[in-house]
Parts: structure tokens; C-alpha cells; sequence
């Protein structure tokens, strides 16, 4: 790719910045330039500043925060103070990770012209932009949805749709594809760098998990957790010299790449390059990764047992006719496109609602004859965003909730709390609101709170919502750990590694129908173009073990 | 319909200075022609389904029964001194001003809220905000901060769900007492609290780095116009009070 180095977009002079009620900086000594045309990855743990590097990027800081800053921003080759305020942003777009709250209007048009109207545009040019930047996001004919209706997936791309109709030059993509099912994931950055060759976009990635965006991006940025820069190359030569730094700061890299870092040996960073040139080393290794742990056979009786479950709400047929059943041990993942019944089904299997019809066995007891109390001591549910099942104020309170209820002796109680906490690496937390916690510590403090009384069967829905790297580490040896002592995970999720790697079985869900149940491995059978139909992908291992199956000198070697 | 394109700020004014200017009367035929003929333009004039029109009045029905109903029996002993007596048992007594004051309350209640659902049924919250900024010249920092937080509402109403079902699940009982639910209501209530504050946040910066400064806007995207109809709608209300009003009189 041309580089043009004289036209500097972006950059931060010996850049430090401290949020006021803080005494640590969060952003330590950044100097660094982004180029017109340049695609920049930032990368690096949670609470590295990733996010006030962002709003320091397009202005938002410090002009809306109480920090203070040290040091010089550039934009355009103007130093910052020398902007009038808020003329920055109309120059920088920035796309947010949340869907949901960053809308202010109510239909896709609106939506658009919001950002037109702030530009102060006339109304012809406004309608023609909101046409074809729908168009080129492939949302043609959206203009007058509600967006509150929409796909995380749709929303996104509404998201995308602004800032092209705005004609931002540089985009700053903050974790944007971290809530969205995998096929839009993949979708989205193809439309994005599509959109970048064709407008000559300077484009600014922030996301811990490199899947997908590797092939793309030209350069990575890591921060560290002190906020000080770490790396700052060209994607392939820090990931061939550094290799090292990325696992170091917990950053997720897809496996053709972790195969590749043997050291010393030049870093392909397309998966179609590094399958020409893969060396036997890297094929071993990659063979090694990829084997299929052999799975014990389960023939425990079944746990959980559904037979013609149907669950409509409004007259509307939310779970439709739906045979199931989960055996003890197991570890079992629903799967399906956003709306197809997969949360209802794991809270009705929790006991929650009752109005259905059809018959639920909870090892062999039909579930409505049993009371919440014995379903409870079963059954633990972790919601997607474990800030909505705190029920105390303190971390201590909250783990012992359940015991609490059953009238155990107080130091039975405050042992087990204790050890719980332990387990967890909570110790020293007691006394903290939960709300106060990281994000993978109150995804952990969730866990252990539903688990606490010792629950044989456990629903996690959408576990690694909002995870980083090491907190998905943490959470699959959690269900590993639950697996040999022989209790019952079940996951609703879009993350098909995560699938592959610790789902015995997987059922396949659509528009409430059951479509299929049956081994993992047996999922992949279906073929790439079903998975599709329901918004999933075969997970890379996947692929890569088919690519590696079809190679002759592997099948000599072994 | 016509009266659904009737410029919401328009519309606003009107009824609010009718209800200004009826308010001074205390005249239950006044208000019960005006109220039949509010009726009459509710519902040939826009597309009103009878049953919402009637589920929110009744409410309002109750009230103004319950208003007739003290008004009658409680009613100002100095005002009765030289009025017509109609009927009268043990302490109490009904005169027949008093009768027609006490109708005239209830009627009151009746029409007002007659003519704020001719309001609120026939705008659509967008164009009201639209209309604000465009006619009332209300600074868009504001009004754009009330849609933002317009598109919460049903965010919040679905994070108040899945929290009363992860209480559930975790077997915080359902509440019987009202003591119980205060309290549970206030375990709700941080977490929500402090959910919406990170929501309005990071919506505030989404906005922000739209370009939105809060200066006022030179083009509109959707233009809320001032049309004839909008005057023809205006005396249309203004006719129909000096009708009603000379009807009452005529009768009277």
C-alpha cells in the first residue's frame, strides 16, 4: 500500500492524561502519528485507556471531562486548542461499541440528517447523502425504520451509514463488532474496508481480539495497563519480532497467526498467504492445537428433559414445538440468530416462566410440580450483563445471597463465602458495591453468587459478552472445571471458538424451532452455507483442521 | 388525517389558551356544547380509535363524577343564601345554582381532558420536538436531549424485566407487602439509575462527536411547516366557543 508520510492526520506529542478523581494517569507519555489512509489497530488490556485515547482522538476529551492533560495534540497539522470547539468531531466519526445509546432519533433518516443538520447542509444534498451512504452500507430502503427494531448487526451499519453520509475522512471504531453475531462481524469489516478503499478512509480500530480485522490493518498500536505505548509497527513486523508483546497484554489472536510464532520466521498476516507458505513445524503445531480432545462418552441419564415445549407470548409463538434433552455432565451450547428463542428457552428450562405448554423434566420430575426453592438449589442462570442479578450492596452479601436463604449457620456461611471468594480471586473485595468491580470481575462474581449452593445444571447467556481475552480464559477453565467434576454447563452464545472448544453438544435454534441437536462436531457437518442461514460461522479450528485434512504431506507425516 | 397535520406547536397554543379561556366560565351548557362539539371534530377530523379515546377518559370521568359529587354535598352555604331551592332533607340542601355549578365542575374536568386527548392523540412526539425548535425557536440543546432520552424509555423498561427475572431466579420472593416492594424497588432503582446515567454518557458523546455543538441549525432535514389550515384549525376552536357560547345564552 502507498504510504504518505507528508500528510500527517492525527498526532500526540509526549500526550499524558489523568482522569481528576484519579492520582495514576491512564494515559502515560503517548507520542505517536496517524497518517491519511493509514488503518491503525490500538490494542491492549482492559483499562489501558483505550477508550479515553479515543475521545482524546476526536476531541470529545478534554473539552467534555474533568482530566487534566499534558502534552500536544495535532490535528491536521493545527495544534488542538487552536480548534474551535466541536469543529473536530465533523472531521473525525467515532462508531461505539454499544448499539443501543448511540442513537438519538427514532428512524434510520433522522438518524442521518442529525449528523447532516449539525453540518448545516441544505436539504437536497442531506436526502441524496442519506441514499447512497444507506446504499453503500447495503441497507437500501431503510430509511424509514425504526432503529430501536433493528439487528445489532443492522444497527452498526446505521452507525457506519452516519459517518460515511457525513464524509468524516477518519473513522475511530471503538470495539464497534464486539456485541454482534460472528457472520455480521465478518460481514461489517469487509463492507468497512471495501468502503475504505473507495473513499480513501483513514480508519482507527480499538478491539483486544484481533479476528478478523488482522488481514486488514496495516499497523499496531498497543497500550500497556499503565496507558504507556508498548508497540507501535507494522502489523506484520510486530507481529513477527513481538510476538510476545501481544500475548503479554492478553490480546486474542486467531490461530493461524499463534501458529506462526515460532520465532525469527517472517509473519503472514492473510490466512491465505500463511496457508501457501506454512511451513511442517507450523502445520504440526497447528495439528497439535487443533486436536479433538477425545470426549468421554456420555451415556449419564439425562438431566434436564423437553418434550413439545411451546412458549408463546401475545399470541406469538416465541419457542414452537421444541424436543430437548441436557444429560448429566454435559456441557451444551444453544446457538441461532439474534431472536430465535435461545434466552427464553434457557429461562424457561430455569424455571421462570410457567404459562407453557408441553412437559419439562428435571431429573424426571416434571418441572411445574416442583417449588422455585427445590428448582433453585438445581438450577443457577448468569444474565448476559451480570450488573442485573446484584441483589446486595456488598461482594460479600452477594455471594452468601442464596445461603442466606436457606437459614444455614452463619459460619458455615461465611466459610463458604470465603472460599468461594477465593476461588474467584475476589479476596479483599468483601466490602465493595458489586457495581464497582472490572467487568470480568463482576462476570466472575456473578458466576460464583448462582453457584454458591453448589447447583448441578448452570445457564450462562452470552458469557462472553463484554469479556476480554483473559476473562474468556478464565471463564472456559471455569466450564472445564465444572465438566470433571461432572456438573452441567449450558451456554447460550455467538461465539463459536468458544463452541468448539468446550460444547459437547450444540443445539441450533430458529424463529423457535429446533433445527438441530447433536455432538459439535456434528454441527460443522451441516456446512458452512446453513450455519450462515443462522447467522453463525465455522470456527477457524474448524477450517483449518478441513484445510489441513486436504494437505498430502501432513497425512504422510502422520 | 387532517387534524394528525395540523402544526403541533399550533395545535398546542390553541388548546392551551382554550382551556385558559374556559376556565373562566362556570357555565355547564357552555361546556357541554363545546364538548359536543369537540366530539363531533375528534372524531370525523382525525383517526381516533373510540376505544383508547375511551379507556383515557375514563379516569377523567371518575373525577369529574367524584367532583360533582362533593360539590352537591358540600356545597358554599354563603353563595345559597338567596338561591331557588330545589330540594332539601335534614342538613342537606340543593339549590338550583348550586345544582348547575356543581354540573358545570364535572363538565369542566370532562371537556379539558376532551380537549388535551384532541392533542395528544392527533401529535406525534418527533414533530412536536421538530415544531418546538422550528416555530417556538426552543434551543435544540434541550429539545434534542428529550428525544435522546425519549429513545430510553423502552431501553429502561426492558432492563427493569431482566432485572425482576434475575431477582427471581436468584429467589428474592415476589413482594407481598408494600414494605417488601418498596424495598425491592430500591434495590432496582441504583443499578438502573446508575445503568441510564452511563447510557445518557456515552449518548452524549455519541452526539457530540456527531458535530451537534448546540448551535441553532440553518437546514432542516424535516421542515415543520405553518400552513392555511393551521389558521382554519385555529378558528375552527374559536367558532366553536362564541357558537357554544351564544347557544348557552340563548337557552339560558
Amino acid at each position: 500500500m502507498k504510504k504518505r508520510l507528508d500528510h500527517v492526520v492525527i498526532s500526540f506529542d509526549q500526550v499524558t492524561y489523568r482522569h481528576s478523581e484519579e492520582l495514576d494517569p491512564v494515559l502515560n507519555e503517548l507520542s505517536f502519528v496517524v497518517n491519511q489512509g493509514d488503518s491503525v489497530l490500538l490494542s491492549g488490556p482492559s483499562g489501558a485507556g483505550k477508550s479515553t485515547l479515543t475521545m482524546l482522538m476526536n476531541g470529545i476529551l478534554p473539552e467534555n471531562g474533568n482530566g487534566v492533560i499534558d502534552g500536544r495534540i495535532k490535528w491536521f497539522g493545527t495544534v488542538s486548542t487552536n480548534w474551535v470547539a466541536g469543529s473536530i468531531s465533523k472531521k473525525i466519526g467515532v462508531m461505539f461499541q454499544d448499539p443501543d445509546s448511540q442513537f438519538c432519533q427514532t428512524t434510520v433518516e433522522e438518524e442521518i440528517a442529525f449528523g447532516l443538520e449539525n453540518l448545516h447542509l441544505p436539504r437536497t444534498e442531506m436526502v441524496q447523502r442519506i441514499h447512497t451512504s444507506l446504499a453503500s452500507v447495503g441497507l437500501d430502503g431503510f430509511e424509514q425504520r425504526t432503529i430501536h427494531q433493528l439487528s445489532g448487526g443492522q444497527k452498526q451499519r446505521v452507525a457506519l451509514a452516519c459517518l460515511l453520509a457525513m464524509k468524516t475522512e477518519i473513522l475511530l471504531l471503538d470495539e464497534p463488532f464486539a456485541n454482534i453475531d460472528p457472520l455480521s462481524r465478518r460481514e461489517l469489516i469487509a463492507c468497512l474496508f471495501e468502503l475504505k478503499q473507495t473513499f480513501d478512509l483513514t480508519i482507527i480500530v480499538i478491539d483486544h481480539d484481533l479476528h478478523g480485522w488482522v488481514e486488514w490493518i496495516d499497523r499496531a498500536l498497543l497500550l500497556d495497563t499503565d496507558g504507556r505505548i508498548q508497540l507501535d509497527k507494522p502489523m506484520d513486523k510486530a507481529l513477527s519480532d513481538h510476538y510476545d508483546v501481544f500475548e503479554e497484554l492478553t490480546i486474542a489472536l486467531p490461530l493461524f497467526i499463534q501458529v506462526q510464532k515460532i520465532h525469527g520466521q517472517c509473519v503472514y498476516v492473510k490466512e491465505k498467504h500463511w496457508k501457501k507458505h506454512a511451513s511442517e513445524q507450523q502445520c504440526d503445531l497447528l495439528h497439535e492445537k487443533i486436536k479433538i480432545k477425545p470426549k468421554k462418552e456420555t451415556n449419564t441419564p439425562p438431566l434436564i428433559q423437553a418434550e413439545a415445549l411451546t412458549y408463546s407470548v401475545e399470541g406469538k409463538d416465541i419457542l414452537q414445538n421444541v424436543d430437548l434433552d441436557i444429560l448429566q455432565g454435559e456441557t451444551i451450547a444453544f446457538c441461532g440468530h439474534n431472536g430465535a428463542g435461545k434466552s427464553t428457552l434457557a429461562l424457561l428450562l430455569a424455571g421462570l416462566f410457567n404459562r407453557y405448554t408441553g412437559k419439562v423434566y428435571l431429573q424426571g420430575k416434571p418441572l411445574e410440580h416442583l417449588s422455585s426453592q427445590e428448582v433453585r438449589s438445581q438450577i443457577g442462570y448468569v444474565f448476559q450483563n451480570p450488573e442485573h442479578q446484584f441483589v446486595e450492596h456488598t461482594v460479600k452479601e452477594d455471594v452468601g445471597f442464596g445461603l442466606k436463604l436457606k437459614r444455614l449457620p452463619e459460619e458455615i456461611v461465611s466459610e463458604r463465602i470465603q472460599s468461594q471468594l477465593r476461588s474467584i480471586g475476589l479476596v479483599g473485595y468483601e466490602d465493595h458495591h458489586p457495581l464497582s468491580l472490572s467487568q470480568g470481575q463482576k462476570r466472575r462474581l456473578s458466576v460464583a453468587s448462582m453457584t454458591i449452593d453448589d447447583q448441578t445444571l448452570l445457564l450462562l447467556d452470552e458469557p462472553t459478552y463484554g469479556q476480554d481475552a483473559k476473562s474468556l480464559k478464565n471463564l472456559v477453565g471455569m466450564i472445564q472445571e465444572r465438566k470433571q467434576q461432572g456438573k452441567t454447563t449450558v451456554m447460550v452464545t455467538h461465539d463459536m471458538e468458544l463452541v468448539q472448544e468446550v460444547a459437547d453438544r450444540t443445539l441450533l435454534l430458529s424463529d423457535g424451532k429446533k433445527i438441530f441437536q447433536g455432538p459439535t462436531s456434528s454441527l460443522w457437518q451441516l456446512g458452512e452455507e446453513t450455519l450462515e442461514q443462522h447467522g453463525l460461522v465455522l470456527p477457524s479450528s474448524v477450517k483449518l483442521r478441513t484445510w489441513l485434512g486436504g494437505l498430502p504431506r501432513v497425512a504422510t507425516h502422520h | 388525517m387532517w387534524l394528525h397535520t395540523i402544526n403541533p406547536s399550533i395545535k398546542m397554543l390553541t388548546t392551551l389558551f382554550m382551556i385558559v379561556v374556559l376556565a373562566f366560565f362556570l357555565d355547564p351548557f357552555l361546556y357541554l356544547f363545546f364538548w359536543f362539539g369537540l366530539i363531533l371534530i375528534t372524531f370525523t377530523l382525525a383517526r381516533i380509535s373510540w376505544k383508547t379515546w375511551a379507556l383515557l377518559t375514563a379516569p377523567f370521568l371518575f373525577m369529574a363524577i367524584g367532583y360533582v359529587w362533593t360539590a352537591m354535598l358540600f356545597p358554599n352555604k354563603a353563595l345559597m343564601a338567596n338561591e331557588t331551592m330545589l330540594w332539601q332533607w335534614g342538613w342537606l340542601s340543593l339549590t338550583e345554582e348550586s345544582l348547575a355549578r356543581s354540573a358545570a365542575l364535572g363538565l369542566r374536568v370532562i371537556l379539558f381532558s376532551a380537549l388535551s386527548l384532541l392533542f395528544v392523540l392527533t401529535t406525534k412526539p418527533t414533530v412536536m420536538m421538530l415544531s418546538l425548535m422550528q416555530q417556538l425557536k426552543l434551543p435544540s440543546r434541550l429539545v434534542y436531549g428529550i428525544m435522546a432520552g425519549y429513545q430510553f424509555l423502552p431501553l429502561i423498561k426492558e432492563e427493569f424485566h431482566i432485572m425482576q427475572r434475575a431477582q427471581q431466579i436468584r429467589g428474592v420472593g415476589r413482594p407481598r407487602t408494600w414494605k417488601e416492594r418498596l424495598s425491592q424497588w430500591k434495590s432496582f432503582v441504583i443499578p438502573l439509575l446508575a445503568s441510564a446515567i452511563r447510557k445518557a454518557e456515552r449518548t452524549a458523546i455519541a452526539m457530540e462527536s456527531k458535530g451537534f455543538t448546540g448551535e441553532p441549525r440553518t437546514h432542516w432535514y424535516r421542515t415543520i411547516q405553518v400552513k392555511r389550515r393551521d389558521a382554519l384549525f385555529v378558528g375552527l376552536m374559536v367558532g366553536l366557543f362564541a357558537l357554544s357560547y351564544a347557544v348557552s345564552n340563548l337557552i339560558v
